[in-house]
């Protein structure tokens, strides 16, 4: 790798929820609270909606990325839980850190560039990333001062809608088996079914259905967080690698936060990068770097993580 | 690549989408929207229907203002609508009654972020324009007001 190719990149994404988001930060009773921040305004403090870096890290680079190379290596089944975290979780410190094995380092580093963006933990040893994160911030009046640092150019003249008209809420319902316990064996019931014209017995006689609610706050659709990514003196491999996960991440639903499952999350993420930027040529650069080093980096990641001889399990 | 990449021209306008006219209304004048709004929950009072329970004809209001807020979806002229048929208000009172003629042609007559902002003022402050309103109403009613 030639260091002509070393260069700084700052990657700029604008997120629109496209359904009600739900990155929550706790509990209050039955109801979630979603995740906020103070934030100090010229009007006194506020508490206001936001991702956290965290979440954007691992959802939208670190998993779809892992997956990737999985796939690519053709790894699944054949990896143990201490590569599999490392590989999507960052890892974690199991043994002795007293000594760096820097040609491991070196050698990871050369074979992943996706490794080398994030960093990781090997069982001895702590890799640092060349990647950081921005936390997902609300594009309200609130955050003015702090989008207004941030953003490239300049932001609207005019305020912008207060973060309090971005949160709305939901709910919904978990049944109870007993409103169908036509299923239920009669024997635990005591009684012998009679189903109703709809083939369902409507409840236990005597027993309460225990129809639960449960309901939260959402950051509502068509909300509009900045985020980005600092990359500091990479190559055009980690770049691509970057891109290349959130392609992915793209391509496979693109949600952030909780509820997935039930539709909730979902963005529309667009792009400002750096100038001279082909995203393509990119992508298409550290796919080719993935499979050409296939063989050695499947080595490594099983040479990294095998038991060594005497250590006890 | 799948994903859009914009310009930087693209994204200044996609953060400009995000700006709020409204905003500019003058904090003088969302004191007087806050009063407006009293003065149409005070009203809705003197046209609740003769059908319900008049004991809780606050909770109905209320009730009211929740749910015709929501199903207006911004629409000022709906808003009014739902709320008057949430309270069964009988239509010969509602298209008689003077004070609410009066406020509404008031209201028509203010730019449209202003009704944007009443709604949002009902939206989240439904509490506290009930607690207004009642106090409002009872002043009518003891003659202290002379005029809904």
């Amino acid at each position: 790798m030639s260091n002509d190719n070393i260069r700084s990149y700052i990657v700029h994404c604008l997120s629109e929820t496209l359904s009600p988001m739900t990155h929550m930060m706790g509990v209050a009773g039955n109801e979630s609270i979603i995740n906020r921040e103070k934030v100090m305004t010229p009007h006194g403090l506020r508490e206001v909606p936001v991702i956290s870096g965290n979440a954007i890290r691992h959802r939208m680079i670190r998993e779809p990325g892992a997956m990737y190379l999985i796939g690519r290596y053709n790894l699944a089944g054949k990896l143990s839980i201490d590569q599999l975290n490392f590989l999507f979780n960052g890892g974690a410190l199991t043994e002795s850190s007293t000594t760096e094995d820097m040609r491991r380092i070196a050698n990871m580093q050369q074979l992943f560039p996706l490794l080398r963006l994030l960093g990781g933990t090997l069982p001895n040893q702590i890799i640092a990333g060349s990647c950081d994160v921005m936390r997902g911030t609300l594009v309200c009046e609130e955050n003015r001062t702090a989008l207004s640092q941030i953003l490239p150019g300049s932001l609207p003249e005019a305020a912008l809608r207060p973060a309090a008209e971005f949160v709305g809420q939901y709910q919904y319902t978990r049944g109870d088996a007993r409103r169908r316990d036509f299923f239920l064996r009669v024997e635990e019931r005591g009684i012998v079914p009679v189903p109703a014209a709809d083939g369902f017995v409507d409840d236990v006689p005597g027993e309460k259905s225990n129809l639960m609610i449960y309901a939260g706050q959402t950051v509502l659709t068509g909300s509009l967080f900045h985020h980005g990514f600092v990359l500091e003196n990479v190559s055009p491999l980690e770049m691509g690698a970057l891109l290349h996960c959130i392609e992915r991440w793209d391509a496979k639903g693109a949600t952030l936060g909780g509820q997935s499952r039930i539709g909730h999350g979902k963005l529309a993420v667009s792009l400002l990068l750096p100038d001279g930027c082909s995203p393509a040529e990119l992508t298409a650069a550290y796919i080719a770097h993935v499979d050409a080093v296939r063989e050695q980096a499947v080595d490594w990641l099983n040479d990294a993580f095998s038991v060594r001889a005497g250590r006890k399990k | 690549m799948s994903i859009p990449v914009l310009s930087p021209e693209e994204f200044r306008q996609k953060l400009a989408g995000y700006a709020d006219p409204t905003r500019t209304i003058p904090p003088e004048d969302l004191a007087q929207i806050l009063q407006a709004a009293v003065r149409f929950v005070s009203i809705l009072a003197s046209l609740f229907g003769g059908d319900l329970d008049r004991l809780k004809i606050w909770d109905r209001i209320g009730t009211g203002l929740v749910v015709a807020v929501t199903k207006a979806g911004g629409d000022f002229d709906t808003f009014v609508n739902c709320c008057l048929a949430h309270i069964k208000s009988d239509p010969g009172k509602v298209a008689s009654s003077a004070p609410l003629a009066e406020l509404l042609a008031q209201l028509e007559s203010q730019p449209a972020e202003w009704r944007t902002q009443f709604l949002r003022l009902v939206e989240s402050r439904h509490y506290l324009i009930l607690v207004k309103a009642r106090a409002r109403w009872i002043s009518y009613r003891d003659k202290v007001l002379e005029a809904l």
